[in-house]
């Protein structure tokens, strides 16, 4: 199933390119394959972000509540 | 350099270029990228960057100092001591030029900015930092679009720190060859063995390679909509990042690591030549303001000229020397080492060759400091005395050198392989050969020791 998947999402990225697609405007040359890399991964890229991101805030927040709690036992 | 005239090396970019005029480097803001350097000062993002030593600080200064009547605005960008090229740095000064750039990208992403380019010869080495030099680095963020400067990032970045961490630190010196970075499938296919199951080097070289083989194979190149959001964007950044904060190099096992272990000076002779060294710092006039130390192992030598706040480059063959005198000396902002094979110096490369300056155009410099390293370039090299100092004469105004004669047991390791085809390698030869160039100002034998050191003063400055 996760090969299948695979190889839909390919498929899409592959069709997205050669369907919906503008020139690159950039003095920079992009390239194409790279711009594909980028779109075969986005979902696990952001997605990877997004926990990290939320870990990150939830640790965040326990450490605070945790040291607030200290602070009023300290009173 | 003539007054006025384009740098050879900015070219690329319509934003703008820099150029010389009044004996300053000057940035020419062009029409077309106004509106964006305006946001770009507006959104604070420059003020952060110059802020957190990422970016080279700056002033706007009279338009009446324009290059041409096109201009937006003009900057002058403050003065880097020394252009250096990513086939000058050690592994860690490449690293941390790598995840300097990754720094400014994430911060412009958070200002809804990126780099719109992503070239290693865009970071330059400023009191010590890894810092943009590119004002014009930058453009406004585009919902969806994945990030245009990937590919050069994995040329000019990724592929030589993998290579140089997992396959051999010598391999930057790809970077002189292939002015836009080391080709993806060159360095997937010398790697491969190494990196297999590394699922970063993977996705990010491996795959990338593949992607751009298949890609180059189409008639079109094409910007996909819509399908790379933000978080995508900071992920992929947060990727490079993890993946090149893991790679590693120990250097160990070459032939100056442990040079001063291996010396034949006693205690107090190095301590003489520490002094002697000092006190011909001192009879340099006008006060030096750049000193070259070739062959500076770890900058040993250097450090008395950057402790006395003269900018210094260490120049060193070795990358574990390099290596060393960077971590060793961080904080010392004066202090720049960098990796030169002086029997084959780094050349002009680039468009008309004048995009990357060789090693000579890029002096001459007050001092140069040539220690115990004559017999290197003379009985290892067999360069004749009169072309060494013909080459020193052409980057150092004064120079200190010490000779070292055949009896020196050092020399004797070099002649113990090879024939001793060089009769005319003694101290008077010597002072001959460097007549024509130079002057004598202070010559002294180095106590307990054969060698002798000079400070000479070059006739033509």
């Amino acid at each position: 199933m996760k090969q299948m998947n695979r190889v839909l999402n390919l498929v899409a990225a592959t069709a997205c390119i050669f369907t919906i697609c503008q020139p690159a405007h950039g003095y920079i040359d992009a390239g194409s394959g790279s711009y594909l890399l980028q779109i075969l991964f986005a979902g696990i890229l952001g997605g990877a972000f997004a926990a990290k991101s939320a870990f990150g805030n939830l640790k965040l927040m326990v450490a605070r509540k945790l040291h607030s709690g200290k602070g009023k036992d300290s009173a | 350099m003539s007054d006025n005239q384009r740098l050879g090396s900015s070219f690329r970019d319509p934003s703008g270029f820099i150029y010389q005029k009044d004996g300053c480097l000057l940035r020419q803001i062009n029409p077309s990228y106004f509106p964006t350097f305006t946001s770009l000062k507006s959104s604070g993002l420059l003020d952060d960057l110059i802020r957190a030593n990422l970016v080279v600080p700056f002033e706007e200064v009279d338009l009446t100092l324009a290059h041409s009547t096109e201009a937006a605005a003009v900057i002058k960008p403050e003065k880097v001591a020394l252009i250096s090229y990513p086939y000058e740095w050690s592994f860690s000064q490449y690293r941390a030029a790598a995840l300097a750039t990754l720094q400014i990208q994430r911060r412009a992403i958070e200002k809804d900015m990126v780099l719109k380019d992503a070239s290693a010869y865009n970071i330059q080495f400023h009191n010590g930092n890894p810092v943009l030099i590119d004002t014009l680095s930058f453009e406004p963020y585009t919902p969806g679009k994945p990030w245009v400067a990937y590919r050069q990032f994995c040329q000019h970045f990724l592929a030589p720190l993998v290579l140089m961490s997992h396959v051999d630190v010598r391999l930057s010196r790809l970077m002189a060859s292939f002015i836009d970075g080391i080709p993806l499938d060159m360095a997937s296919t010398i790697c491969k063995p190494m990196t297999r199951f590394n699922a970063g080097v993977g996705m990010h070289l491996h795959l990338h390679a593949k992607l751009q083989a298949k890609a180059a194979h189409e008639e079109r190149r094409a910007t996909p909509q819509g399908a790379f959001g933000k978080n995508a964007l900071l992920g992929l950044v947060d990727s490079l990042n993890g993946l090149i904060e893991k790679l590693s190099w120990k250097p160990e096992g070459t032939e100056w690591a442990n040079y001063y272990n291996e010396t034949n000076y006693s205690e107090s002779s190095m301590g003489e030549k520490h002094r002697l060294v000092q006190d011909f710092l001192d009879l340099v006039t006008p006060l030096p303001e750049m000193v070259w130390d070739l062959g500076a192992n770890n900058g040993e030598f250097s450090a008395l000229a950057s402790k006395r706040g003269i900018q210094t480059v260490a120049w060193d063959i070795d990358p574990a020397a390099v290596e060393k005198n960077y971590l060793m000396r961080k904080g010392d902002t004066k202090m720049l080492p960098l990796i030169q094979d002086l029997t084959n110096p780094s050349p002009a490369i680039g468009w008309a060759n004048q995009e990357r300056e060789s090693l000579i155009q890029r002096g001459p410099v007050d001092v140069v400091m040539a220690l115990a390293l004559i017999h290197h370039l003379a009985i290892g090299n067999n360069v004749p005395l009169s072309d060494i100092s013909q080459f020193l004469s052409r980057i150092g105004k004064w120079l200190i050198i010490e000779f070292v004669p055949k009896e020196d047991s050092q020399t004797q390791k070099l002649l113990a392989a090879k024939e001793d085809v060089f009769p005319h390698y003694h101290r008077d030869a010597f002072e001959l050969a460097f007549h024509n160039a130079f002057e004598i100002i202070r010559k002294v034998d180095i106590s307990g020791t054969q060698r002798t050191l000079y400070l000479l003063k070059n006739r033509s400055h």
